[in-house]
């Protein structure tokens, strides 16, 4: 048996306001299995978003612990956390946040000019392969402003898969695009889960989501239902 | 990685542009000053006071600079045959030219061919050993002396002798002698150009005219002039040439050949002043053994005579200090600028950074691509204000020829760009830059990505 991809126990995210605190996350536990499909829906300031920012690294403001691919979040440093968002994690947002004055395929080649890694190095190749299977190939030198809500969407999947990350994690990534777009962008979370084996955490509130799930839980009170 | 930091730097133009400017004009005024202080330095030293000349005297009862010596005065001290060959041993010394003043008064008159007019003068003179000037001069320099090589014909009048003698009083009567050679110094041809010319409306004299010159004579009375006789011996007029330019001859004077010196000091004041230096001019071979050489000569109790080389090299410090600080103000404000430019940078690539943050920048990585940008603006804004002072330079040159009178020493090219002052000053502008990119760029990397990406 093999320990969990992700593993949160006791996790507690709390924003400042003005003269008190809200509590977002109280006491949340969490355990995701290797390979394993899993959405996330709540309401709108449920804190899905904020969940998905301390479990990629991009938040290290809470308590408790987070354990993702075997690296404990809650004691690493910039450098780690830096490291860990390029290798392990692969994000996609809700609003796509792409680099408007770079190319489609400067974009999707983003995280390689962050990537310690010696050895293999990311080619114009690689990521016409990656354009390729998020379905943009040709596409490269597109400008992003140019392009649609569902090639921004692919792009920005892209640059999430590019490094192979183990964990995808993914915020309303169907949110802004119409229905058969957003089928075709789920079909490929499918094939990456079936062929890379790539743990997928998706947050949204459409049923047809969490549909290619293997499991759906609700975020209420701070707490996964 | 280069490439992207000026693609970076070039899409913040609007931003950086201002603050381009500032940096420009910082490392423009920085340069195109200290060049133009390094210049004259190079020629207050090189030429009007070269510093591998050491001028030295006794210790103590030391000649005024001027040196007239009032008849009767007597000697003061003077250097021994002895410590000149002890100074000639120091090592880095490249030449030792012992000097003997007049010791008596003198006044010379003449040269109509070449100034229109008879020029009337009290004669400042020392004399040097011929033999040390001669390879300067070449073998078949009128500068020798010329003392037995007369043909002591009788005569009555310059014309009764050979071409190259003159009628002169002998000891007895007139006979046939060679004319005594004399040799002035630049400085004083750059003086007489420089100022005299103009004041005086005489003609200029370039070194054509000099190398026409030569042979020219003078007439000069020993032994008397206008400021009294000497005690003894037989005042009279001698006929002195023109020997040339050298870099040995007193600066404002003439200079004989020594032999002339040593005889008529004995005449006219006495043995004890035809033996003995009034003073020594010590060449240096190389410029980095003044000092060294200079403390060897203060051991062996002589005084190094200042020409006021050290005023004018203080002067020459405070303009250049002056003008470091004016350019170092505007670094500043320009350094301010760069830093309003990046604040604003940074917040209009707020979003950017938060998504090169997530796909795994470090807070080093940002930190260091706004350094990178700074340093980028730091070397092109010092690039630019380089050219920017070589081409006011070059303006400014053309301003002083055409414009500014003639002065001694006038160089045709007023400042002197090193490599080592262009590499400062871009490492100068280049620091302005990093400071002022520092802090927005460290508040920048520090920025919570979620909250960027907001
Ligand atoms: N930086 C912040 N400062 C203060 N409060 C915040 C901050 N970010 C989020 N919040 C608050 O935390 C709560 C959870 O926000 P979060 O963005 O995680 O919700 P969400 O479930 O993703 O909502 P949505 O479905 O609208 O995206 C909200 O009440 C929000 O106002
Ligand atoms: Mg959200």
């Amino acid at each position: 048996m093999t320990d969990p991809t992700i593993q949160v126990s006791s996790l507690r995210k709390s924003f400042a306001h003005g003269s008190g605190r809200t509590d977002v996350l109280c006491s949340l536990d969490l355990e995701v299995d290797a390979g394993e499909i899993i959405a996330i829906k709540g309401r709108s300031g449920s804190g899905k978003t904020s969940l998905l920012n301390i479990l990629g690294g991009l938040d290290r403001d809470f308590r408790g612990t987070v354990r993702v691919a075997s690296h404990d979040l809650d004691t690493m440093v910039d450098r780690a956390l830096s490291l860990f968002r390029n290798e392990v994690i692969g994000f996609v947002f809700q609003s796509f946040h792409l680099i408007d004055s770079m190319t489609c395929s400067e974009n999707v080649a983003l995280p390689a000019a962050y990537s310690r890694r010696r050895g293999h190095s990311i080619t114009p190749r690689n990521v016409e392969k990656v354009l390729e299977r998020v379905g943009l190939s040709g596409l490269g030198e597109e400008e992003t402003r140019t392009m649609s809500g569902g090639q921004k969407q692919r792009a920005a999947i892209g640059r999430a898969i590019l490094l192979g990350p183990r964990v995808l994690l993914c915020d309303e990534p169907t949110g802004n695009l119409d229905v058969e777009t957003g089928a075709q962008i789920l079909k490929l979370f499918q094939d990456l889960n079936a062929s890379e084996g790539m743990t997928v955490v998706l947050v949204t509130h459409e049923d047809r989501v969490a549909r290619i799930a293997g499991r759906v839980l609700n975020l209420e009170g701070g707490v996964l239902v | 990685m280069s490439s992207v930091i000026l693609r970076n730097v070039y899409r913040a133009r609007e931003h950086l542009g201002s603050s381009l400017f500032g940096v420009v004009a910082g490392v423009g005024v920085f340069v195109f000053f200290l060049a133009l202080g390094a210049g004259l330095r190079g020629v207050i030293q090189g030429e009007v006071f070269p510093i591998e000349r050491l001028e030295v005297v006794p210790a103590k009862g030391g000649l005024s600079s001027l040196g007239i010596m009032a008849p009767g005065s007597g000697q003061g001290r003077t250097i021994p045959e002895k410590k000149v060959r002890r100074v000639r041993k120091i090592k880095g010394v490249k030449e030792v030219y012992p000097r003997m003043r007049f010791g008596f008064p003198a006044k010379a008159w003449g040269g109509e061919g070449v100034f229109g007019q008879t020029m009337w003068t009290e004669v400042v003179a020392d004399g040097i050993p011929a033999m040390l000037v001669r390879e300067d001069l070449g073998e078949d320099s009128l500068f020798r002396d010329w003392s037995g090589k007369d043909s002591g014909k009788a005569c009555s009048l310059d014309s009764d002798c050979p071409k190259s003698e003159y009628c002169g009083h002998g000891p007895r009567s007139r006979v046939c002698m060679h004319p005594v050679p004399f040799l002035v110094s630049r400085y004083l041809i750059e003086l007489y150009n420089g100022t005299l010319v103009s004041a005086h409306n005489l003609p200029n004299l370039p070194d054509w005219a000099l190398r026409k010159a030569r042979g020219m004579r003078l007439h000069m009375d020993i032994g008397r002039s206008s400021l009294g006789d000497a005690p003894k011996g037989r005042p009279r007029e001698v006929q002195i040439a023109f020997a040339g330019v050298s870099e040995q001859a007193i600066d404002i004077g003439i200079t004989v050949p020594l032999a002339y010196v040593q005889r008529w000091n004995g005449e006219f004041v006495g043995p004890e002043a035809s033996s003995g230096y009034s003073s020594l001019s010590v060449v240096v071979a190389n410029k980095d053994e003044v000092t060294f050489v200079a403390e060897m000569l203060k051991r062996a109790g002589l005084v190094i005579r200042s020409k006021g080389e050290e005023q004018i090299g203080l002067m020459i410090m405070l303009f250049e200090t002056t003008f470091i600080v004016i350019s170092i103000l505007i670094l500043l404000i320009s350094s301010l600028n760069i830093s309003h430019a990046f604040f604003l940078l940074a917040r209009d690539r707020r979003r950017e950074l938060g998504i090169r943050r997530a796909v795994g920048a470090t807070q080093a990585d940002i930190l260091g691509s706004f350094l990178l940008e700074g340093a980028a603006v730091g070397i092109v804004g010092g690039l630019f204000g380089v050219v920017l002072a070589v081409a006011c330079s070059v303006l400014g040159n053309f301003l002083a020829a055409s414009f500014l009178p003639d002065f001694p020493f006038k160089p045709d090219d007023f400042f002197h760009f090193s490599p080592v002052l262009i590499l400062v000053s871009l490492v100068v502008g280049t620091f302005s830059c990093l400071v002022g990119a520092m802090f927005p760029a460290f508040r920048a990397s520090r920025e919570d990505p979620t909250r960027a990406l907001m």
